[in-house]
């Protein structure tokens, strides 16, 4: 069974200047075991998504649509105590700065601590000594457990959060852009012990990004997000080799990999649209080099594809091979 | 260390920077250099014994130099109309300025603090929206003027409470304690004290609030929301431990202000304490008393300002750890 | 609070919009220009001298009149109308408040704008001297200045300025600090320009809406504390002023008599004014530092 499954998800955010549609019919899947990336520009909706799993959005925000199975029970029509009981011992959350995430005037093993005494039912020293473990497990020093997060780098400050995030066990790890804040080499460290640690827990894990060569290191499958809606899912080797969606080619193409060495790079044109008054059309189309005017007149669902493998939304999406020929093609 | 080390140089240049510029008022002040210290209703013999402790027929280096010295050993004086030393009656009056300044701040900050946590938390409300510039309002409003509506209703009018002084006549007590914790003090005690807090409450009010919002907006609480924490934790040990820092700096140095700027609660409430004494001995010239008031004044506002230092630099590990901000 | 560096720019377009958006701060002006026109007009306005000691038809003395009649506020225990003295009470306020803050935004910009400019000893020897000036407890010091000064108005406002110019000019000096290190600076350096020309004709103008703003809280302040002053007997006595009301009326046993009308409307103009002056200035604030709403 699936272990998280997000469907057709409306998210709306309520600002002074109207209603902003973040997530629109947003369609997701999560097996034990499996990593998928989240990918796509900011504002796109990853963050907004992967907040709303965990329950825990700013103020403004609803859910107006769709549904949020975990486990087969719809977290949405949960009342809050019962979705906080899953929060944490379910799935945890690693933030992208972990210098604001963490409480400065509290020392960091104590914040891991917190949770096991508030919610693992552990005592003060059973709690010590799994945070000893688990800083271990994580490569810190156990005997830092008394330093304060000021005193640490942001590297070490990532495996603090993906200490914390381990705490309680959890089955799925929701990871927000977790790396983007690290310089290069320490970047590749962590990522080396995010996919570590998955194998050893057989963690499932949703790692939110914008850094396609990060989803290429890690993941197993990747969704693709687009101004608030699915564009392309599949498994991440066939997505960033033969990608299907325009955007998605732009995507791969836009960033150097690291284990390929530096493509010649094609950054996409423009800026996507303002989700106050979304077009009526397809999103992309505006920034899109291939659209056509059946794109601007209705926005494409997300279709099946190769047998249930892949899917997109892309009106265009059979003649891919030829549009992305013809991508690499366009002089820079 | 050096962080303490550091701040305490400060203070105390700044306390002998107020100490000299008294000595330099009083002594560059209009007419005769000795009426500082000396007054004609004094004997001949008094006035000889007083230039020789203050070295009044010296230089001014000289004299500034003994002033100094006099100071540390708590010397100031002693005052013209009242026939004693300036500190034995400065020593008096302080507890008294003490208990109103101490018992109002703690009321103010009590009320404040949850009456602020409580607006933060009910932010956008139409509540929070008149409150605040009510508070403002309550802060605009001279204390002076507040007492007096407060003693013409309640000790004029109705009789509730007395209408000035800290005793009632005739009162007699064993030590200080026993009578700064008599019901009659604390009956002459209420007034004073409700009408500071009231002019008090806003500035903690205000501050709370402000620091609860930052503070809820910070990624920590929306950890710790995450994390599964009950309301309550998260409200109590995350927000407002981060929360109450400024406020209790705030705190820190209002205790500093007040043991002088509680000047005309005072005198409206006929209040024998350190506020009243300097104004009394402004009023009739008692130089000496003068002096000696405002330097005590002066002290504890430095000396307080230091401690909250110390206090912040407490409360706030990325302080005490010496980070270069 | 990341101070806008050009807090100028856009300026007369958002006051509109301000006024609309916050109410209090309209109100504040409101308030503001009623006092300001009292303050102008008083003469026109009353119908009595202020310390003219008045009569009653029968030769006696019109001392604790209620209010009514030819004395809309009644009258002091020496015969005075309290209304008249009221109205210029708010004369008194105004010049007090306005000398007060222009003097510490004189000083307060100049010694930020030298103490940021010049930095090395300047800038240490005027940040002492504002530590100094802040240790200093307030009513405490201007009673003391009281002791050697004549009761004047003008102590009030030489002791308000002594004492709270260094928050301006600590603000000034951080906004020079930025402004030091542009581009037009640096032209205006290399084409020869002597420091004092920069400092005036570059520098000061980008500075000076701040210093307005901690100008226009310090008017408030200045008038409560001529009020405590005056009240505790230290204010002239040759003019009228709302502490000055208050002492009379406490001296003069009016709360044992339960005279409200003698001792309430003084207190509830200052608080008015004051009041007045802290929305404003929280208006002004959001107009050179718009905070985003969320």
């Amino acid at each position: 069974m699936n272990l998280l499954e997000v469907q057709d998800l409306d998210l709306a955010y309520q600002t002074h200047r109207g209603t902003v549609q973040a997530l629109q019919g947003v369609q997701l899947c999560v097996r034990p075991g499996e990593v998928i990336g989240l990918v796509g520009e900011s504002g796109c909706g990853k963050t907004s998504l992967a907040r709303a799993i965990t329950g825990v959005m700013p103020r403004n925000a609803r859910i107006t649509r769709g549904e949020l199975r975990w486990q087969g029970v719809d977290l949405l029509k949960l009342t809050e105590a019962r979705h906080r009981e899953r929060r944490w011992r379910e799935f945890a959350f690693v933030p992208q700065s972990a210098m604001n995430a963490l409480n400065p005037v509290h020392r960091v093993g104590q914040q891991i601590a917190e949770v096991l005494t508030q919610r693992g039912g552990l005592g003060a020293s059973a709690a010590r000594a799994r945070v000893e473990a688990l800083f271990d497990q994580v490569g810190i020093d156990p005997q830092r457990a008394r330093d304060y997060p000021h005193q640490f780098s942001g590297g070490m400050r990532q495996r603090i959060s993906i200490a914390m995030a381990l705490a309680l066990q959890p089955k799925l790890v929701i990871a927000d852009e977790p790396v983007t804040a690290l310089d290069v080499i320490v970047q590749r460290q962590i990522l080396d012990l995010i996919l570590g640690l998955q194998k050893s827990l057989q963690l499932s894990m949703i790692m939110v990004t914008h850094d396609v060569s990060v989803v290429a290191y890690v993941c197993d499958s990747v969704v693709v997000m687009y101004a608030g809606q699915v564009v392309e899912t599949g498994s991440a080797a066939e997505v960033l080799d033969a990608p299907l969606h325009p955007y998605t080619m732009g995507l791969t193409r836009a960033f150097p990999d690291l284990q390929q060495g530096i493509e010649q790079l094609r950054p996409i044109e423009g800026s996507p649209p303002d989700l106050l008054t979304p077009p009526t059309g397809c999103r992309f189309a505006e920034r899109c080099p291939f659209a056509q005017d059946a794109c601007r007149a209705a926005s494409p669902p997300l279709r099946s594809v190769a047998g249930g493998a892949r899917s997109v939304a892309c009106w265009r999406s059979d003649e891919a091979a030829v549009l992305r020929a013809q991508w690499l093609a366009e002089p820079a | 260390m050096r962080f303490i080390s550091v701040r305490l140089l400060h203070s105390l240049f700044v306390l002998w920077a107020v100490v000299t510029l008294m000595f330099l008022m009083f002594r560059l002040m209009p007419g005769d250099p000795m009426a500082a210290y000396i007054s004609e209703a004094l004997s001949e013999e008094s006035k000889r014994s007083i230039r020789a402790q203050f070295g009044l027929d010296r230089s001014l280096w000289e004299q500034y130099f003994i002033y100094l010295g006099n100071l540390i050993q708590g010397e100031l004086g002693t005052s013209f109309f009242l026939k004693e030393p300036v500190w034995d009656i400065v020593m008096t009056a302080l507890p008294n300025t003490l208990a109103m300044t101490f018992s109002a701040l703690i009321l103010a900050y009590l009320f404040g603090v949850i009456a602020g946590a409580f607006l933060a938390w009910r932010r956008g409300s139409l509540a929070e929206g008149i409150s605040i510039p009510l508070v403002l309002a309550t802060r605009a409003a001279p204390e002076f003027w507040v007492g007096m509506i407060l003693l013409a209703v309640f000790a004029f009018s109705l009789g509730w409470f007395p209408s000035g002084g800290a005793a009632s006549p005739g009162a007699m007590y064993d030590s200080e304690w026993q009578r700064m914790l008599s019901l009659d003090f604390l009956h002459h005690l209420a007034l004073p004290v409700i009408t500071l807090a009231l002019y008090l409450q806003g500035l903690p009010l205000l501050l709370m609030r402000s620091t609860m919002l930052d503070v809820m907006q910070e990624e920590y609480i929306t950890m710790a929301r995450m994390k599964g924490l009950s309301t309550s934790r998260i409200v109590l040990h995350h927000a407002a431990r981060n929360a109450l820092l400024p406020v209790a700096t705030a705190f820190a140095l209002s205790l500093g202000q007040l043991v002088g700027g509680n000047v005309v609660i005072e005198m409206v409430f006929s209040w024998p304490g350190l506020g009243r004494i300097l104004v009394q001995a402004v009023a009739s010239s008692d130089y000496p008393l003068a002096q000696g008031a405002f330097l005590i004044v002066a002290f504890a506002l430095i000396s307080m300002n230091f401690f909250a230092d110390m206090l912040y630099a407490l409360l706030d590990p990325r302080v005490s750890h010496d980070r270069k901000s | 609070m990341t101070a806008n560096p050009d807090p100028g720019a856009g300026l007369l377009r958002r006051l509109f919009r301000l006024t609309g958006r916050d109410p209090f701060a309209l109100a504040g002006i409101v308030i503001y220009v009623v006092f300001a026109l009292t303050a102008i007009f008083a003469d026109v306005i009353v119908s009595h001298d202020p310390l003219e000691i008045l009569f009653l038809p029968d030769g006696k003395v019109a001392s604790n009149q209620s209010p009514g009649g030819v004395y809309w506020l009644g009258t002091t225990s020496l015969g005075r109308d309290v209304f008249s003295q009221l109205v210029y009470g708010a004369r008194s306020a105004l010049m007090v408040g306005l000398s007060a803050a222009l003097m510490v935004v004189v000083v307060g910009t100049l010694v930020g704008l030298f103490s940021g400019y010049y930095g090395g000893w300047v800038d240490a020897v005027l940040m002492r001297l504002g530590d100094v000036a802040l240790s200093i407890p307030f009513l405490p010091f201007i009673i003391v200045l009281a002791a050697f000064l004549k009761p004047n108005i003008w102590n009030v406002v030489i002791g308000v300025s002594a004492l709270l110019w260094p928050n301006t000019g600590r603000i000034v000096r951080s906004q020079v600090l930025t402004l030091r290190e542009r581009s037009y600076v640096e032209a205006a350096r290399v084409s020869g320009a002597s420091h004092l020309r920069i400092l005036f004709t570059h520098i000061a103008p980008n500075v000076l809406p701040i210093s307005f703003l901690y100008g226009s809280i310090v008017v408030g302040w200045a008038i409560f504390t001529e009020a405590s002053v005056s009240f505790l007997g230290f204010g002239p006595s040759d003019s009228v002023s709302w502490g000055f009301m208050l002492q009379d009326a406490f001296l003069s046993q009016a709360l044992s008599r339960g005279a409200y009308y003698w001792f309430v409307p003084s207190g509830l103009c200052i608080m008015l004014v004051v009041a007045a002056g802290f929305f404003i200035s929280r208006g002004y604030e959001e107009l050179l530092f718009p905070k985003l709403r969320d």
